[in-house]
């Protein structure tokens, strides 16, 4: 069984994203400390809020960068996506994100925030995430924040929103980001995290 | 293809049984809340909300293992309210699994808890329940299970609940709810012009028409359901076809 680590970022509801990675077939730890060894893949979830979140991934920093270098597969969803650009209008100028992705969130600007609900996604080209998806799934969204300045060579699949298209799901190496919540999206999410899953080599450590 | 409306099933629940009732008497057991959830889910719900009508503190706590045995097979969002009273309930519940929480008297009673709720554990977590009666031209907000008046005018306390950090607006209609002659449209057009966070009808769906109104002239991002589905008129399935059928985009 392939084994998953959840970084605990604090104050959010870890419940829904354990149960839906068990689900898919992961054996789930949460932690606040990544470990150097003892997981097959990493998951930066996505609730509570930004200087929080900041935080704890600022604390772990250099562990979740090696984990990047050395191939482990890192999925972020909602503001763990986030967290993987250079930064966002949320957080103060010197939070600096992890990088992994090239750009900046920012307030998507609309009237109706937060954008909260299932919308449909468009995928623009094929990738390892989204694998096995039909374009147009629905997924449930609940954000007011997205990495509007972007390198459109990150991004899978796009939302359209109150008259905007912005990126949803980017995907570089074995780094993936999703803006939506695959933990809360029943079948069409678990299916990507069996996608996710399936990249994280099980077996080899202890 | 974009944001789709929300049809929601609701569950009150009732010392960790899923009841059905009018006016919170002749109180009928209609069965586990966790597997309820997981059929509506399997029908194309977009959400589940459980609403506590326990009375006692002994009840609620059976609602948190109701909330942690749900959690475990639920893979639409979940929304628990009920008895909600502090930060502490917030906590408890979401730890329990539930993705966001309701809150009505409490918020009205002190709406620094919207706020204190809203910055620990994120606005999306945080849902205003409105009660809300017709009186003269405008509405006032009742609480106590829509027993007891406020004098505030239904209106400024939504804008009031957004301003403090609500997500959504879970907005029932008094004098509609349990009528089944179809939701308060104006009272939802007059919600919709007031706030931009996203609003749930609730009370008085008796047909599809009703529901489909409450989501084209209402205005409302998604539609609460109870009797609908407890008489077993209709399943979540059944109801989203005849929107999609009508030009609403749902989730099929």
């Amino acid at each position: 069984m392939k084994k998953i680590l959840v970084l605990d970022c604090g104050v959010g509801n870890l419940a829904s994203i354990s149960a839906s990675l068990k689900k898919a077939g992961a054996d789930v730890r949460i932690s606040s400390i990544v470990p150097e060894e003892g997981f097959d893949g990493l998951v930066i979830p996505g609730v509570g809020s930004y200087s929080a979140a900041f935080k704890k991934v600022d604390e772990q920093r250099g562990r979740i960068r090696s984990i990047v270098e050395n191939g482990r597969p890192v999925l972020g969803v909602c503001l763990g996506l986030q967290l993987m650009f250079n930064g966002s209008e949320e957080g103060k100028q010197d939070e600096e994100g992890l990088g992994f992705f090239r750009g900046f969130v920012k307030k998507i600007p609309v009237k109706r925030l937060p954008h909260i609900g299932w919308n449909s996604l468009e995928t623009v080209r094929k990738s390892v995430i989204l694998n096995g998806l039909e374009n147009g799934a629905y997924m449930y969204f609940v954000h007011s924040y997205a990495p509007l300045d972007y390198d459109e060579d990150d991004a899978v699949a796009y939302a359209s929103y109150g008259g905007i298209r912005f990126p949803v799901a980017f995907e570089k190496g074995k780094v993936f980001g999703v803006q939506f919540h695959p933990e809360k999206s029943w079948q069409p999410g678990l299916r990507i995290l069996r996608n996710f899953l399936s990249l994280c080599e099980g077996g080899k450590s202890v | 293809m974009g944001l789709t409306k929300r049809i929601i099933p609701c569950l009150d629940v009732y010392d960790g049984v899923v009841v059905k009732g009018v006016k919170f008497s002749n109180l009928k057991r209609i069965g586990d809340p966790a597997e309820l959830a997981v059929k509506y889910m399997e029908q194309y719900a977009d959400e589940i909300v459980f609403l506590d009508i326990s009375a006692t503190p002994e009840e609620r706590e059976t609602m948190v293992e109701v909330v942690k045995r749900t959690a475990e097979n639920l893979f639409i969002p979940l929304t628990v309210g009920g008895g909600v009273r502090s930060v502490e309930d917030f906590g408890k519940l979401l730890r329990a699994g539930a993705d966001k929480v309701s809150v009505n008297t409490a918020a009205v009673k002190d709406r620094s808890l919207i706020r204190r709720a809203s910055s620990i554990f994120g606005q999306q977590c945080v849902v205003v329940a409105v009660d809300a009666k017709r009186v003269g031209e405008g509405w006032e907000v009742y609480v106590k299970a829509g027993k007891e008046p406020t004098g505030l005018d239904a209106l400024e306390w939504i804008k009031t609940c957004e301003y403090e950090g609500a997500g959504e607006i879970l907005l029932t209609s008094i004098d509609a709810d349990g009528t089944r002659l179809g939701y308060d449209v104006e009272l939802l057009q007059a919600a919709r012009r007031s706030v931009n966070i996203p609003i749930i009808a609730s009370g008085g769906a008796g047909s599809l028409q009703h529901v489909y109104e409450a989501l084209t002239r209402g205005g409302a991002d998604a539609a609460l359901i109870a009797s609908l589905l407890h008489y077993d008129q209709y399943s979540v399935l059944e109801i989203k076809k005849w929107l999609k059928e009508r030009g609403v985009e749902v989730r099929l």
